[in-house]
């Protein structure tokens, strides 16, 4: 029997993510709605720069993963650990319940590959929505179209990572055989829910893909917002330099002209963060990079997703969450 | 307070209030970019994290001639937090940095005060408590606290049936004793804040998910060194500095963190660390270091509320990204001399010491990001003659 959650489609009991097996005729999970973390992010911060701006969310993540990023920021719980880290033990309403009184909008998966233990995922989006919460993930994109038409029946939002157009790079970085499944994914999945495309550039290696990846998401939606991160040198890319920034920051200032909605960050300081108005280039969304992924909103001037200079509209989904309107502490959401 | 970002052949300055670009280019800025530029942070777990923190002083010192001067070392904390690490080595460590110190205090003529954060212990077991109604929020600092945010009736059951916990402090028990705390403290303030006993790690929201092998104890005394005199607690050694500093003294206040009584090589009183049932630790100890307050007087509890939401605009969303509040009145900020800081406790050093000129490593959740030179300029530029 063959697991069909992500492309690997592994025939049991191998599993290269080592968290599902054959029970009784079906692909079961071994160790369903544990979780190695959870904890407060922000939509910035996930990062999803054009969807529910402001909003808090309960980010919340397992352990293992199918892939062997070279760089993973979280190798300790997602490539390292087996089954030696420590695990929480939290079933779908009680995860719901923290969200809720922590003034969370949504839930979004991420630490690890949320596929690889999807079932337990899928039963929190399920309580979730239930509630009227928002649902979604960070994901490396390598899962199979029916675990895509799962997830999609409750998840509101997908931030994919396209590390490279190429399998070479995908072979040899990423531990995965093929891009092929994450660019049909992203065009999949662009069409019927919102979408945001991560990429980590690694200088010397990927950074002349830049261009070539902004003019492949155009394709697929001119307003795509692409979030380019700055490698953080970490795991088996520690030693490395991180790239440089001015080299880069030009290549996005290129790219801003194809993909409007492309953004450069994974370093403090950075100003590449604010949305402009891709017709008149007025400052739409401040944002400011205090660490590591994502970002904080420091400043929001639109209404009705316009731009106040122009009108021209601008990608936006859901509300900006106006903290100014409500008292955080009393368990309200904006 | 500006801010100089070196994130590594990179630079940006900023209005730390804010964390916006700001356009300076002034001539002033020049050699403090180059401070930035100079000493790119070699992470927490070997001695070059020491060696870093020292260096950096000196060409702090140099530049800008403090009469008070803070410097923070995290390395021992860091090794044994994360890492196995032998009684021989943190002893070859606690000497190292104890050499570096003395003899860096003797060139510079500064009188000395060593505090350690005290000693760590094996990390036992963990405290889930998963019957719980309200969140448990756990402390990524201090491993052995965490508060219930959001309690519903029966959680005070659940936790009086927990074997592991210390102390349970009651919201309305903490007003109710600290009757001149701040509305915005109070609010902070969890329903329940729990002190584990030693060993125990409190698992939560926000628990840090990293292996960890020894945390924080209850430490109801810390071990000081002093060349200005002893203090009878903790509270007093502000003004101890400050007293020093009244005589002409020049004062070099060292905080190292994780090194206990067994591993300080030097001469040393064990100094009172409580307040009541309260042991100083983390930020609050920084907090009370360079203030002389008591810990509810900080600029925030020891557990805070993280999913409190902030108003925009912003304020210090890099120095204190959840709270929003930094230390106004330190020794950094009021002392009559010029004051600095270098330390390897990424923003805390800025956001409790506010000193006139700091360089500190700036880390998130122990991604090293690159280091940060923060300036009050108004006394700078009085200390110069700017």
């Amino acid at each position: 029997m063959r697991c069909n959650y992500c492309e690997w489609r592994c025939k049991m009991p191998a599993s290269v993510c080592h968290m599902y097996e054959e029970r009784d005729g079906t692909i079961t999970e071994i160790y369903p709605n544990q979780w190695t973390t959870y904890y407060l992010t922000h939509a910035e911060g996930i990062p999803l720069f054009h969807g529910w701006p402001n909003h808090q969310f309960l980010q919340i993540g397992a352990f293992n993963c199918n892939a062997s990023c070279a760089y993973c920021i979280n190798s300790r719980v997602a490539i390292e650990p087996g089954r030696k880290t420590f695990c929480f033990q939290l079933e779908p309403d009680r995860v719901v319940k923290i969200a809720q009184k922590a003034n969370c909008m949504g839930i979004h998966f991420s630490v690890n590959e949320v596929t690889v233990n999807l079932p337990s995922a899928l039963a929190v989006a399920r309580e979730a929505k239930r509630k009227g919460l928002v649902v979604g993930c960070s994901s490396n994109g390598y899962f199979t179209q029916e675990a895509a038409d799962m997830m999609l029946e409750y998840f509101d939002f997908f931030n994919i990572s396209l590390k490279s157009l190429s399998d070479d790079y995908y072979r040899e970085h990423v531990g995965l055989k093929s891009v092929t499944p994450v660019m049909r994914n992203i065009e999949y999945l662009a069409s019927r829910t919102h979408l945001e495309v991560t990429t980590t550039v690694v200088q010397t290696v990927n950074d002349h893909e830049i261009t070539a990846i902004a003019e492949y998401l155009a394709g697929i939606d001119p307003q795509m917002p692409w979030h380019i991160f700055r490698l953080l040198p970490e795991y088996k890319m520690k030693d490395r330099i991180p790239p440089d920034i001015k080299e880069i920051s030009d290549k996005v200032k290129v790219c801003r002209k194809i993909l409007p909605n492309t953004y450069f960050s994974n370093y403090i300081g950075t100003h590449l963060i604010n949305t402009l108005c891709p017709s008149c280039g007025q400052v739409l969304i401040e944002r400011i990079c205090a660490q590591s992924c994502g970002a904080f909103l420091s400043a929001y001037n639109m209404k009705d997703n316009l731009c106040p200079n122009c009108g021209t509209e601008v990608k936006m989904t859901g509300s900006f969450c106006d903290p100014s309107l409500t008292d955080g502490r009393e368990g309200k959401v904006c | 307070m500006l801010g100089i970002i070196d994130v590594r052949e990179w630079q940006a300055v900023i209005d730390l209030v804010t964390a916006k670009p700001v356009k300076r280019d002034e001539e002033f800025l020049q050699p403090l970019k180059k401070l930035a530029e100079r000493f790119p942070y070699p992470g927490d777990r070997d001695n070059a994290g020491s060696k870093w923190t020292i260096e950096a002083a000196e060409a702090v010192v140099n530049h800008y001639h403090p009469g008070w001067l803070f410097l923070g070392f995290t390395q021992p904390f860091f090794s044994s937090t994360y890492g196995q690490c032998t009684i021989e080595t943190r002893k070859n460590t606690a000497k190292i940095i104890f050499d570096y110190i003395l003899g860096f205090a003797k060139k510079h003529s500064f009188y000395s005060l060593i505090v350690s954060t005290g000693g760590l212990v094996p990390l036992k077991g963990y405290i889930v408590l998963p019957e719980l109604k309200g969140n448990l929020q756990s402390s990524a600092w201090c491993h052995n606290m965490a508060g219930v945010y959001q309690s519903e009736p029966g959680d005070e059951a659940v936790l009086a049936q927990e074997p592991h916990i210390r102390s349970i402090i009651k919201k309305e028990d903490f007003a109710e004793e600290y009757k001149d705390t701040k509305p915005a403290y109070i609010k902070d303030f969890p329903d329940y804040l729990l002190i584990a006993e030693d060993g125990w790690h409190f698992k939560g929201l926000c628990s840090n998910n990293r292996a960890l092998y020894n945390i924080e104890k209850y430490n109801s005394t810390l071990p000081v060194y002093s060349e200005i005199g002893y203090p009878g607690h903790i509270e007093g050694i502000c003004s101890l500095m400050e007293d020093a500093l009244d005589q002409g003294k020049k004062v070099l206040l060292a905080v190292i963190e994780g090194l206990d009584e067994d591993d300080f090589m030097l001469p040393y009183q064990n100094i009172d660390n409580c307040r009541g049932w309260y042991a100083y630790q983390g930020y609050t100890l920084y907090h009370t270091l360079v203030t002389g307050k008591p810990f509810y007087q900080c600029t925030h509890p020891p557990i805070y509320d993280m999913s409190a939401r902030r108003k925009l605009p912003l304020r210090y969303p890099m120095s204190a990204p959840h709270t929003g509040t930094i230390c106004e009145d330190s020794l950094g900020r009021r002392a009559k001399v010029p004051t600095a800081a270098v330390g390897s406790r990424s923003i805390t050093t800025h956001a409790m010491v506010n000193a006139d000129l700091m360089l500190e490593c700036y880390i998130r959740a122990q991604a090293n990001m690159g280091v940060l030179v923060a300036v009050n300029e108004d006394r700078y530029h009085a200390n110069l003659n700017i």
